[in-house]
C-alpha cells in the first residue's frame, strides 16, 4: 500500500456526460451532524430557565433556517438537473480511502494503547506502522526513525515539559534508572 | 500620563540591557507558537517558578518577549502544513498554505515574520503614546456591542473562509453551538455534555483546533506523496537566500498594509475577549476589500499572509492594554500575566502609571525590543524550516498526528480530549471533502462562550428586554453592517449566476 507519486484524481473513472452536474450528498453529512446535534442540544435544555437557554435557542432557530435554506437549494438543484446524488466525495477513491482509514486506525489504536504503554512506545509502535506500510521504508530505516522521533517526544515533552501522559514501561524504566 | 521621550529612552536602554532573556524567551516563544495546544500562556504556567522568583521587571520583560514570539510563531505551520498554531494564526493558512504548495514557502515564512514583527514594532510604538486614550475604547463596548460583534466575526469568515457562503455560515452555526456546550455562564447547568463529565466546563478549544486542522489535514494530505506540486517541489529544492530577500522586498513593498492591519489588530485587542483570532480575520477581509485583486485572495498571495499576521501581532498590543490600564486581563496570556504581577505587589490600573510608570510604559517597550530581536533572528532561519515540507506526507501525516494530538492532552491532562480530538479530525476531514471550511467552525467554537456570555449579561441588565440589542447607536451601526455583508455577497452571487445563465443563450441565439 505505498503512496502514489501521482495525485489520485487521475485513477478516477471517466465521469462521462453525468459528472458535468455538480455532486451532492457527501455535503448533507455536517448538515444532517449540526441537525441532529442541534435537535439533541434543545432537547437537553428544555428544562433550563429561559435565560440559560435563550443564545442556544438563538443559534439553534438560525441553524434550522439555514439548513431548511440548503435543503430548498438542493431539492431545486436536483429538479433542475445541476445536481446529482454522490456520497463519493467523501471517499475520493477505493486505494486512498483504505489508505486514510488505515493511518486513522493507527491513531485510534495509538490512543487506545496510551494508557497501558505510555507516550513512549505507543508514538514509536504508530509511527513505525505508519512508516512500514504508509511510506513502505526499510524496516531498518523505519525502526531508527520512529525511534529517534519517539525518544526526542519524550525528551521535548515528558522530560522538559512535565506533560503528565501515564507512565508506560520505557518512562517508568528511564524514572527508576535516571529518577528523572 | 503622558511619558516624555527621554523617559522612554532610558526603558529602552534598560530592556535592551537584557537582550539575553529576550533572546531566550523569544526562541521558546516561537517554538510554543509553532506547536498547536502549547500556547504562551501555557508556558508562562509552566515557567512560574522563575518568573515569581526574579524581580518584577526581569518576569515582564520575560513573559512579554515570549508572548510575542509566540505570536510570530504561530504563522510557521499555518503556511507550511495549513494546521495554525493558536487561533490567530487561523487566517494565515488561507493564503500562506496556498503559497506554500507553490514553492513559495520560505517568501511566505518571510512576509509572516516581517508582517509579524513590523506590525508588532508599530502598536508597541504606538501603545506607548496613545496608551491614556486608547484605553477608554473598551469602554464603549458593552455587552449589546459584543453580541453583535460575535455574530458579525462570524459572517464574517464564513464569507471570507468558504465558497459557499450558506456553507460557511452552516459551519459557523455549528461551530457556534458546540462552543456553548457546557454548563451555563449563570445557573451553572450543565447543556449537551453527552453525559461527560468532561464537557461539563464546555468544549476543549485545543482538541478543536487539532482535531479540525491537523488530523484532518494529515488525512487530506496522504491523497498526494507531496504537500507541494511537482514545480513547487522544484523551486523549494533550489531555494536559498535569494528567496528570503525576495520575500523581505515583498513585505516591504506592501508597508502601508503591514501598518495599518496592525493597528486594526491593535483596535480589536483593547476589546476584553475579542482577540486575536477575529482580529486577523478582519484585517484579512479588509485587506481584501481594499485591494486591487480581490479575487486573488484565498490563492496565495503576498496580501493574504501580512493582513492576518500583522494584526495577531497589533493585537498582543492591544491586549495587554485594558490589563495595564483598567486592571482587565484582555486575554489568557494577560490574565496570567497579571497573576505574576498581582503576586509581586504591582497594582494594575491608573495607578500603576503613577506608582510605577516605568513597569506600565516598560511592557510596550519590552515588546519594541522584542520584535527588533525576532526581526534578526528569525529570518535567517526561513530558508532551513521551510524545507520541512520536503518530507513525504506518507512520513509527514503520521509525525503530525503523533505530536500534535500531545498538544491536546497536556493542557487538561485527559484521556477523554485526545478521543475528542480524533471525532474533529473526522468532522474536519468531512468538512474539507464537502466545503464546509474548518476556520469557521473554529471560530464558532472559540466565539460560542463569548456569544452566549454577552448575551446574558445584557439580558440581565436590561431585565430582560430583548431591545437591549438594539439600544445602543454602535450595536445599531454593528447591525447594520451585519446585514450588508450577509446579504451583498448573496446579491452579487445571484447576479453572476444570472448573468452566467443568460450568457450562453445569448450565445447561442446569436449563432
Amino acid at each position: 500500500m505505498s503512496m502514489p507519486s501521482e495525485p489520485y484524481e487521475g485513477q478516477a473513472p471517466d465521469p462521462g456526460d453525468r459528472d458535468r452536474r455538480e455532486a451532492t450528498g457527501g455535503d448533507w453529512v455536517i448538515p444532517a451532524i449540526a441537525l441532529a446535534f442541534t435537535t439533541y442540544y434543545l432537547i437537553s435544555i428544555q428544562d433550563l430557565v429561559w435565560e440559560a437557554k435563550i443564545a442556544a435557542v438563538f443559534v439553534a432557530v438560525m441553524l434550522y433556517l439555514l439548513i431548511g435554506i440548503f435543503a430548498l437549494q438542493t431539492v431545486f438543484g436536483l429538479k433542475r438537473g445541476m445536481l446529482r446524488i454522490d456520497f463519493s466525495t467523501l471517499w475520493e477513491n477505493g486505494p486512498l480511502f483504505r489508505i486514510r482509514v488505515l493511518l486513522f486506525g493507527l491513531a485510534v489504536a495509538s490512543v487506545a494503547a496510551l494508557p497501558w504503554l505510555g507516550f513512549t512506545l505507543s508514538t514509536f509502535g504508530f509511527l513505525l506502522a505508519a512508516f512500514l506500510w504508509l511510506e513502505r521504508m526499510p524496516p531498518k530505516t523505519a525502526v531508527i526513525t520512529a525511534g529517534a522521533l519517539a525518544l526526542s517526544g519524550y525528551i521535548l515533552f515528558i522530560a522538559i515539559l512535565r506533560t503528565a501522559f501515564p507512565m508506560g514501561p520505557f518512562e517508568l524504566a528511564v524514572r527508576a534508572v535516571t529518577g528523572i | 500620563m503622558e511619558p516624555s521621550l527621554g523617559f522612554v529612552a532610558e526603558l529602552f536602554a534598560h530592556a535592551l540591557s537584557y537582550w539575553w532573556l529576550i533572546l531566550i524567551a523569544t526562541t521558546i516563544g516561537i517554538i510554543i507558537g509553532a506547536m498547536p495546544g502549547f500556547g504562551s500562556a501555557n508556558t508562562i504556567i509552566m515557567l512560574l517558578p522563575f518568573t515569581l522568583a526574579v524581580d518584577v521587571d526581569v518576569a515582564m520583560i520575560f513573559m512579554v518577549s515570549l508572548f510575542c514570539a509566540s505570536q510570530s510563531g504561530g504563522g510557521i505551520t499555518s503556511i507550511l502544513l495549513n494546521i495554525p498554531g493558536n487561533g490567530g494564526s487561523a487566517a494565515t493558512c488561507l493564503d500562506g498554505y496556498p503559497m506554500a504548495k507553490k514553492g513559495l514557502g520560505q517568501q511566505a515564512l518571510v512576509l509572516s515574520f516581517v508582517a509579524s514583527q513590523v506590525g508588532g514594532m508599530v502598536t508597541a510604538g504606538m501603545s506607548i503614546f496613545l496608551l491614556p486614550y486608547m484605553a477608554k475604547l473598551a469602554y464603549y463596548l458593552h455587552s449589546v456591542e459584543m453580541v453583535v460583534i460575535v455574530l458579525f466575526g462570524i459572517t464574517l469568515i464564513a464569507s471570507i473562509a468558504s465558497e459557499n457562503m450558506l456553507k460557511g455560515l452552516i459551519a459557523g452555526g455549528l461551530g457556534l453551538l458546540i462552543g456553548a456546550i457546557g454548563a451555563d455562564h449563570i445557573y451553572s447547568t450543565p447543556r449537551a455534555t453527552f453525559g461527560f463529565l468532561e464537557l461539563y466546563d464546555g468544549v476543549p478549544l485545543i482538541p478543536v483546533l487539532i482535531g479540525v486542522f491537523a488530523i484532518s489535514e494529515a488525512l487530506i494530505m496522504m491523497e498526494s506523496r507531496s504537500v507541494l506540486s511537482e514545480e513547487g517541489l522544484q523551486v523549494v529544492r533550489r531555494a536559498g537566500w535569494k528567496e528570503t530577500l525576495e520575500g523581505i522586498k515583498w513585505a516591504f513593498q506592501r508597508t502601508w498594509l503591514m501598518i495599518w492591519t496592525a493597528i486594526v489588530g491593535l483596535i480589536i485587542g483593547i476589546v476584553p475577549g475579542a482577540g486575536a483570532s477575529i482580529a486577523a480575520f478582519v484585517a484579512y477581509q479588509q485587506a481584501r476589500l481594499y485591494s486591487k485583486r480581490p479575487e486573488k485572495f484565498g490563492t496565495g498571495i503576498p496580501e493574504g499572509v501580512i493582513a492576518p499576521e500583522s494584526s495577531n501581532n497589533g493585537c498582543a498590543s492591544g491586549d495587554l492594554i485594558p490589563l495595564l490600564v483598567i486592571g482587565v486581563p484582555g486575554g489568557t496570556t494577560a490574565a496570567v500575566m497579571m497573576i505574576v504581577m498581582t503576586y509581586h505587589g504591582v497594582q494594575l490600573g491608573p495607578r500603576l502609571f503613577i506608582q510605577t510608570p516605568e513597569l506600565g510604559y516598560g511592557v510596550f517597550v519590552t515588546m519594541l525590543v522584542a520584535y527588533g530581536v525576532m526581526l534578526f533572528t528569525t529570518l535567517p532561519l526561513t530558508r532551513y524550516i521551510s524545507k520541512l515540507i520536503l518530507i513525504p506526507t506518507a512520513v509527514l501525516a503520521p509525525i503530525i498526528i503523533a505530536f500534535t494530538m500531545v498538544g491536546s492532552f497536556a493542557p487538561r491532562g485527559y484521556m477523554f480530549d485526545l478521543w475528542l480530538t480524533l471525532l474533529f479530525g473526522v468532522i474536519g476531514y468531512i468538512c474539507r471533502r464537502t466545503g464546509y471550511n474548518v476556520v469557521a467552525i473554529l471560530i464558532g467554537v472559540i466565539l460560542g462562550p463569548l456569544l452566549e456570555a454577552n448575551v446574558m449579561r445584557a439580558l440581565r441588565i436590561s431585565g430582560n428586554d430583548p431591545l437591549v440589542f438594539f439600544s445602543s447607536p454602535v450595536a445599531n451601526i454593528l447591525w447594520a453592517l451585519l446585514a450588508i455583508s450577509l446579504f451583498v455577497p448573496t446579491f452579487v452571487q445571484w447576479r453572476k449566476n444570472r448573468q452566467a445563465r443568460s450568457t450562453p443563450s445569448k450565445t447561442a441565439e446569436a449563432i
